[in-house]
């Protein structure tokens, strides 16, 4: 986990990060979120010990990252926004430096520079010059480059910029399989519905300040958190509401005609018996899943009160 | 292996260049060889000039372009996210960036052992071979050291910056150790004749001592590019090496001949006094000084966090304490006798020289003011090349204001532009201490109009 206490970083005559504070949780994917000139980037350099904070704690798995930054580095990585490759150098030597650049011992270098590879879809490119590869590939050697050692955490700034879009389509793909190997990922993009493909939270950041902090998918709440849900019937039933609020644990109940919103607190058990009992007890249902605002409307939103605050 | 050497290596050798060089380089010993009908002196020394040109210029060069070229091509950031150590990446940079350098440099020198063991020069061979290949490896780790210096006060290391660190480091590495460091050098050239260097009472021969000189700062300079290296790789870093570089220098200085064994303590303070106010003005200079290191210095003050302090601690602390410490000890604890003799006082006009113990104070109070004015100028809002500013300030006070002065005939003027000079001893300290006071009444106003909105938060 990476724990960040009371970060304050001041640029001068400006403070880019005023007391920040929050925590990720292991295998999680992170959106990082916020206008331009927010603090996302300087947020992310300074949880990569790359930027000194002038106050405050990022630890990582109870390693100070700016006490022990050396330590701190063989368990992250850090793909910047303006990232580069080295072009005269072939993807397999690019991807062999790193890999000794990280200490990866030298019985499992080639195992790390293939899995590398292969993960990141360019296997087949081990012998071209990376100077030679497109934009696209450039993004997947620059990425493969700094998971070389299989870092726990990663953190990622803006790494969909330029892409065309079947690109950013296999990117997510990546940061899924990426995190569904265990680690943790923070991901800084302006294109919220990419990161609305693969995040499970949402980290806002407006003025140098934490505005909001939240899961994002179903998986990844914790407890019995109600679950807003949509029902629509094939035709309009009047007792749709009724039956709804006759339910334990079902609230906030929006009937529109033939549709329904509300919020449920239970799992997918419950959700199940939800449902059963509704078409026993002879409701046209048509559709029942879970209701998402996108993380676009949620931004929008977000920002929207926090102009107006 | 170390891996940044590997990748210097993998990046420079390729078969073309590799076959190139000795290719290129051996048609034109064959064409001097053929042209001057196999002349070894004119072999002997076109190899030599070869030598220069390739390990120290080309040399420099390199060793700048290895930094240079990794924050333009936007690698820098990962090589600071490895694992790679401060002196692994040092000495990677160092002998990785130039490797190819080296390589023609070697071909160079192969040539011109063979010239010089045909000539039968071969007895002070080794020495010479010494000499050139310390000087070009002191030329380069000057040169990277420059450029980390340049990066850590936030330049990009574009075309001028490259020139002036690679410009630099030949002057101070090959000029500088070489010849102008040594005071000796001036009893060479007048006499033409001097083969010796007395340094502590020992007389080396000339050649070993410049060959022990290029060692002692070679090494020096591999501490400073480690320093800097760790630096940039966010590992924290006190003063305290640049304190003992210090004390190094001043006590190098000491040891010289030129002073004599039986030289008056007091000049021989004036002579460190010399080499620490030096040291302190390149302190100054050489550290970014944005307003936001002080404030955070100020702030560990305050809440007694005392690592937090020395980590933070700019070089011109340490070089002003001291600075005062010499001064104090030239202007209580030896005869001054010294510092009147005419030779000293003939650089300025003898008559509106005071009390030379006057003149202690006074420098250390100009120096006080400077740094107030570096301060100032790096302290604006928006800081656009505040060290080239103040350096162009301080020219205009000294060399304008004090030459104005001496040329209008206005010697009571001199004490608020010349330390030591104007006559008059209170005025003498009192002018310094009034424009130290005006100048940092605008550095404190300048630092609380920015600190409002910028007051640090505890930390947890």
């Amino acid at each position: 986990m990476i724990q960040v206490e009371n970060l304050t970083f001041d640029y001068p005559g400006h403070r880019a990060l005023s007391d920040v504070s929050f925590a990720i949780q292991p295998r999680t994917i992170t959106a990082l979120v916020g206008p331009n000139g927010a603090g996302k980037t300087t947020l992310l350099r300074c949880l990569a010990a790359l930027d000194r904070p002038g106050a405050g704690r990022v630890t990582l798995d109870s390693i100070d990252v700016h006490e022990a930054p050396r330590a701190a580095h063989e368990r992250m990585a850090f793909l910047p926004d303006f990232f580069g490759v080295y072009d005269d150098l072939t993807v397999r030597q690019c991807l062999d430096y790193k890999a000794r650049a990280h200490g990866v011992p030298n019985d499992r270098r080639a195992a790390a520079i293939g899995s590398a590879a292969d993960r990141l879809g360019i296997a087949d490119r081990l012998g071209d010059f990376a100077g030679t590869l497109s934009r696209g590939l450039k993004q997947r050697l620059a990425i493969a480059q700094a998971i070389i050692h299989a870092p726990q955490f990663a953190l990622l700034d803006e790494p969909a910029a330029g892409l065309d879009p079947e690109a950013r389509y296999s990117l997510a793909a990546v940061f899924r399989g990426l995190r569904a190997d265990g680690m943790t990922l923070v991901v800084s993009s302006h294109i919220l519905a990419e990161l609305e493909d693969y995040s499970t939270d949402l980290l806002a950041i407006r003025d140098g300040v934490i505005v909001d902090h939240h899961a994002l998918q179903e998986d990844a709440r914790v407890g019995d958190q109600p679950v807003p849900l949509q029902l629509r019937l094939a035709r309009t039933d009047q007792r749709l509401g009724a039956m709804l609020a006759a339910v334990a644990g079902v609230v906030d109940i929006v009937v529109d005609g033939a549709a329904a919103s509300f919020a449920f607190a239970g799992g997918l058990e419950a959700r199940h018996a939800l449902l059963k009992r509704l078409v026993d007890e002879g409701l046209p249902v048509a559709e029942f899943a879970p209701l998402h605002a996108t993380l676009q409307d949620s931004y929008l939103e977000l920002m929207r009160k926090q102009g107006a605050s | 292996m170390n891996p940044e050497l590997l990748r210097n290596l993998w990046l420079q050798f390729s078969l073309q260049r590799v076959i190139a060089a000795p290719l290129i380089l051996g048609a034109i010993v064959a064409l001097i060889s053929f042209g001057t009908s196999t002349d070894w002196s004119s072999i002997a020394w076109a190899a030599n000039g070869g030598f220069f040109l390739i390990a120290y210029l080309w040399g420099a060069r390199r060793a700048v372009n290895v930094l240079a070229d990794e924050i333009a091509s936007g690698t820098w950031d990962g090589q600071r996210m490895s694992s790679i150590g401060p002196w692994t990446m040092a000495w990677g940079k160092i002998f990785g960036g130039t490797a190819y350098t080296w390589y023609c440099a070697g071909i160079c020198l192969v040539a011109y052992i063979i010239a010089e063991i045909k000539l039968g020069n071969s007895n002070e061979l080794l020495l010479e071979l010494s000499l050139q290949m310390t000087g070009a490896l002191l030329v380069q780790a000057v040169a990277l050291l420059l450029a980390l210096v340049m990066v850590g006060k936030g330049r990009r290391l574009g075309r001028r910056s490259i020139a002036f660190a690679q410009g630099a480091a030949v002057l101070i590495g090959f000029f500088g150790v070489s010849h102008l460091l040594l005071p000796s050098i001036g009893l060479h050239l007048a006499s033409g004749l001097a083969q010796s260097v007395t340094w502590f009472g020992l007389n080396l021969p000339f050649e070993q001592f410049v060959l022990l000189t290029q060692c002692l700062f070679l090494a020096w300079v591999l501490v400073g590019v480690y320093r800097l290296m760790a630096s940039e790789l966010q590992v924290p870093q006190g003063p305290w090496v640049w304190t003992l570089f210090s004390v190094f220098l001043i006590a190098y200085y000491q040891g010289f001949a030129v002073l004599g064994n039986d030289s008056g303590p007091s000049l021989r303070w004036a002579s460190a006094l010399v080499v620490a106010v030096i040291l302190y003005y390149v302190a100054i200079f050489a550290q970014s000084h944005d307003i936001i290191r002080y404030r955070w210095l100020l702030h560990h003050n305050r809440r007694g966090a005392l690592g937090g302090v020395w980590t933070l601690a700019p070089l011109w602390a340490p070089s002003l304490v001291i600075a005062v410490i010499v001064a104090a000890s030239l202007r209580y604890s030896a005869p001054i006798a010294a510092l009147a003799e005419p030779e000293l006082q003939g650089l300025l006009s003898l008559q509106h020289v005071v009390d030379p113990r006057h003149m202690t104070t006074a420098l250390i109070l100009f120096m006080v003011r400077d740094l107030g004015i570096v301060l100032l100028l790096n302290f604006a809002q928006r800081p656009k090349a505040p060290d080239l500013t103040a350096v162009l300030y301080l020219i205009v006070l000294y060399g304008v204001g004090g030459g104005l002065a001496i040329v209008l005939g206005a010697y009571r003027l001199l004490p608020w532009f010349v330390p030591g000079a104007g006559g008059n001893g209170l005025l003498v300290m009192l002018a310094p201490l009034i424009e130290v006071l005006a100048v940092f009444a605008l550095l404190w106003r300048r630092w609380t109009a920015q600190g409002r909105a910028l007051q640090p938060q505890p930390a947890a």
